[in-house]
């Protein structure tokens, strides 16, 4: 660190501003020689002042700057949010006159079985979207990250290509192969596990964890390829020295791999869990929420009582509160890692 | 220094948030509701004449367009009868023009309900039966009340009572199956079991006519490894429409027809025994494996390649479907009744009728229309593509022994009984949320049929009290 300050101060007239003819050493304490070596400190890190222009300097200058983002932040963002909360104190069908009713629909939701299970059931899918891709990402990024492996950047452009793809086009293909006469069930069979099939879609109990390898396989591409990424930041040295500290491949990928990726690791679990707890197309396409209601989620709750059951109120009643829930859990999981990461 | 430039910061700040809180106070002030929807501007028809021969009503003298916006695009045979009748409409009186929107379903109903409570509303177009599709639209006050007209075109003979109750609804929107008449429909839609002859022959089982020898027939096909029922309830509606039939068979049709109108209940013990049997069938493996997870379609299309002796929630949709897969070799049969419950009903219903929205500029116009395109005139195309026509067919129209033949025989002889007693989602607008669920809970043996019919009940009174 004392290497980098000092280039600052004395200067090879390249890396830092224009030096003073006096040279200044920032180590010794000031000398009381009053306005002058203030000047002179001040100006070895000001760039030179032409005289002053109103517009530019003035110091509603950053709102200027900030005003064409900061409208359209809030004609886009802002303003529905408000409409959003005064429609979700409302009884409306959505086309005649609504009517007031206060916090009715938030009582409601809170009451609603179906509503509960619907976030129950989006804070399961984290598991799948989120927890089960971080992991497959790390292990592929471990194994097909450094080019080492021939083909390894063809097999990490096959692996990422399920995240491209349309989540209705992933929703309708899985449907087929998890219908009881598709392929998974005929796989199964053929190795012997024929006691094992079932309608996977139509189980009480398997189809939210079917729906959630949904989620899954078209998320760990995504991990892996961010991992990836990430590991090739991480300067050989760093192995070599874990090498020759006598660790193995596993503590080489716990002690130098984890910690490199922790930027990559934040931005993955957050983006993922947010794709699970907002999730609709998939499980839209391939259950409807069911059977019964037992893949139901807030998406398709706020779609239904918008579109089916004409109660707009409610409907945006649980859109905002799943907003809220999606935004607190990406507070905590970043504040999760800032805490794990300080330890570092 | 600092202090001072901190103070400004948090000034500024503070500056930014007001800034932001007002912009979002402003967006709550803002008027939510939609722009109120003028009250129509009649609401009787016109006082003019009713048209008899010698004066001719104004509007056939005038330059007219029409808007007409259907639902009919995905079935392709509907799509062409619809514009046949729009063409053969214009045909007759040239001086009318007609532009029509057809959308998908989906589609089409979301767009149907801000665009005809909007600024320029549609003329003529669908809206459906019950709470969910038309409630709505008539609280808002966005259709007409056709009373005056079914008067004048005679449309109150045309249909059984019963049948009518589902074009109903009271102005205020609230009671489905009473008050005014709101629209009409081109089309009808039954609900039954095609079958499969060969597998049936094979099996030396004759085509059941009893609630009994169905049974019968479906235990006999199983214990010959055949595939009973062919049925796939992945989407979930069309559990709806299985039980209601086993319902139908064991209720009494003006009862059932209560509870489509808010005025019944479903705590009854024919519904207990109804839920008993449907999961009876399940447990007794009468549909095919794994049909909790089996696509609809899909289940259609495994029908149609010869497998399944029935095929569940058989549609008057899939007519076409099966007409060209299987051909004579496939017919239909309603759930049969029990020879106990002569007030048996059948599930089946009009197709989506055509209303006249409120603020029309030519309501005479329209409901000429509506009467050719609902009239005898729509029976032609009907038959041409494997539909049933609302009304208008007559016994020398009725083809052989297809799986046509057989459907229109069926909708005659529950025309003669007066027997639609519609589906159960129409009920009220949670009401397919609610049964789909149940039902799948139902045949999944999750809960007890006093459990489900509890259930049931608890989402009715939700919506209508005791």
């Amino acid at each position: 660190m004392e290497v980098e300050r000092k280039s600052a101060v004395g200067g090879d007239g390249i890396t830092s501003p224009p030096t003073a003819s006096v040279p200044v050493d920032l180590h010794e304490p000031p000398v009381a020689t009053g306005r002058r070596v203030d000047e002179q400190r001040r100006s070895q890190f000001e760039p030179f002042r032409k005289p002053r222009s109103a517009l530019v300097h003035s110091r509603w200058t950053p709102y200027l700057y900030l005003a064409p983002g900061l409208l359209l932040f809030g004609a886009l963002i802002l303003f529905p949010v408000g409409r959003a909360l005064w429609v979700s104190l409302l009884k409306w069908d959505g086309i005649s006159p609504p009517q007031f009713v206060g916090f009715q629909n938030y009582v409601a939701l809170f009451s609603d079985p179906t509503i509960v299970a619907s976030f129950r059931h989006a804070l399961v899918l984290i598991v799948f979207y989120s927890a089960l891709p971080i992991l497959f990402g790390l292990i592929l990024a471990a194994i097909l990250g450094t080019d080492r492996m021939r083909g390894s950047s063809v097999m990490r452009t096959i692996l990422f290509f399920p995240y491209v793809l349309p989540l209705v086009v992933v929703a309708v293909t899985w449907k087929w192969i998890y219908s009881p006469q598709g392929p998974l069930n005929a796989a199964l069979s053929s190795i012997g596990l024929g006691g094992i099939t079932r309608a996977w879609l139509g189980d009480f109990t398997l189809a939210l964890p079917s729906v959630g390898l949904v989620g899954t396989w078209v998320l760990f591409g995504f991990a892996m390829v961010l991992f990836v990424a990430g590991v090739q930041k991480i300067p050989q040295d760093l192995y070599d020295a874990a090498r020759v500290d006598g660790s193995g491949p596993f503590r080489s990928f716990v002690h130098v791999t984890l910690p490199g990726l922790r930027n990559e690791l934040l931005v993955v679990a957050v983006v993922t869990v947010i794709a699970a707890l907002r999730t609709f197309d998939v499980i839209y396409v391939t259950t409807r929420g069911g059977p019964g209601r037992s893949t139901t989620v807030p998406s398709l709750e706020v779609f239904r009582r918008a579109f089916e059951r004409s109660d707009v109120g409610q409907a945006t009643a649980i859109g905002l509160v799943l907003a809220v829930l999606v935004f607190l859990v990406a507070l905590v999981v970043i504040v999760l890692f800032r805490r794990a990461t300080d330890d570092q | 220094m600092e202090e001072k430039t901190r103070l400004w910061q948090r000034r500024r700040a503070a500056v930014a948030v007001l800034t932001l809180l007002a912009l979002m106070v402003a967006a709550c002030a803002e008027e939510v509701t939609p722009e109120p929807t003028e009250p129509p501007v009649d609401t009787e028809p016109a006082d003019e004449a009713p048209p008899d021969e010698e004066v001719a009503p104004d509007w056939v003298n005038q330059e007219i367009t029409i808007e007409v916006w259907d639902l009919e695009v995905t079935n392709p045979g509907r799509n062409a009868v619809i514009q046949t009748l729009i063409d053969q409409f214009q045909d007759l009186y040239p001086n009318v023009t007609i532009e029509r929107r057809t959308e998908p379903f989906e589609d089409y109903r979301t767009t149907i309900r801000l665009a005809s409570t909007g600024d320029d509303p549609p003329d003529l177009f669908q809206t459906g039966q019950g709470h969910t599709h038309t409630g709505p639209l008539v609280a808002a006050g966005a259709l007409l009340p056709l009373n005056t007209y079914a008067d004048q075109y005679g449309w109150w003979d045309r249909y059984p009572e019963g049948a009518v109750q589902q074009l109903l609804f009271t102005e205020d929107g609230q009671d489905f199956g009473r008050g005014n008449i709101y629209g009409v429909s081109v089309m009808g839609e039954l609900v039954g079991f095609f079958y499969n002859r060969t597998i049936l022959a094979e099996a030396g089982i004759e085509v059941p006519t009893t609630f009994e020898e169905f049974e019968a027939a479906l235990a006999t096909l199983r214990d010959r490894g055949e595939i009973p029922i062919m049925f796939g309830n992945l989407d979930q509606w069309p559990g709806i429409i299985m039980f209601g039939q086993i319902q139908n068979v064991y209720g009494d049709r003006d009862e059932l027809r209560a509870y489509m109108h808010g005025e019944g209940t479903f705590d009854t013990d024919a519904n207990r025994q109804a839920a008993a049997k449907a999961q009876e069938w399940v447990e007794n493996g009468y549909f095919v494996d794994g049909f909790a997870g089996l696509g609809y379609f899909d289940a259609v299309s495994q029908f149609v390649e010869g497998e399944g002796a029935f095929l569940g929630v058989g549609g008057s949709w899939l007519t076409s479907q099966i007409e060209e897969g299987l051909g004579e070799d496939a017919g239909f049969i309603l759930l049969p009744p029990r020879q106990e419950n002569p007030a048996w009903g059948a599930t089946g219903s009009f197709s989506s009728p055509f209303a006249i929205s409120a603020r029309a500029d030519n309501p005479d116009a329209l409901a000429a229309l509506l009467d050719f395109m609902t009239g005898e005139a729509a029976v032609a195309g009907a038959l041409a593509n494997y539909d049933i026509p609302a009304f208008g067919l007559r016994e020398e129209d009725l083809p052989g022994a297809t799986p046509h033949g057989d459907l229109l025989r069926a909708w005659q002889l529950v025309q003669e009984e007066d027997a639609l007693v519609y589906f159960l989602d129409w009920a009220y607008p949670a009401a397919f949320d609610v049964t789909t669920a149940n039902v799948a809970e139902l045949m999944g043996g999750q809960v007890t049929p006093e459990e489900f019919v509890q259930s049931m009940q608890a989402g009715y009174r939700d919506q209508f009290g005791d």
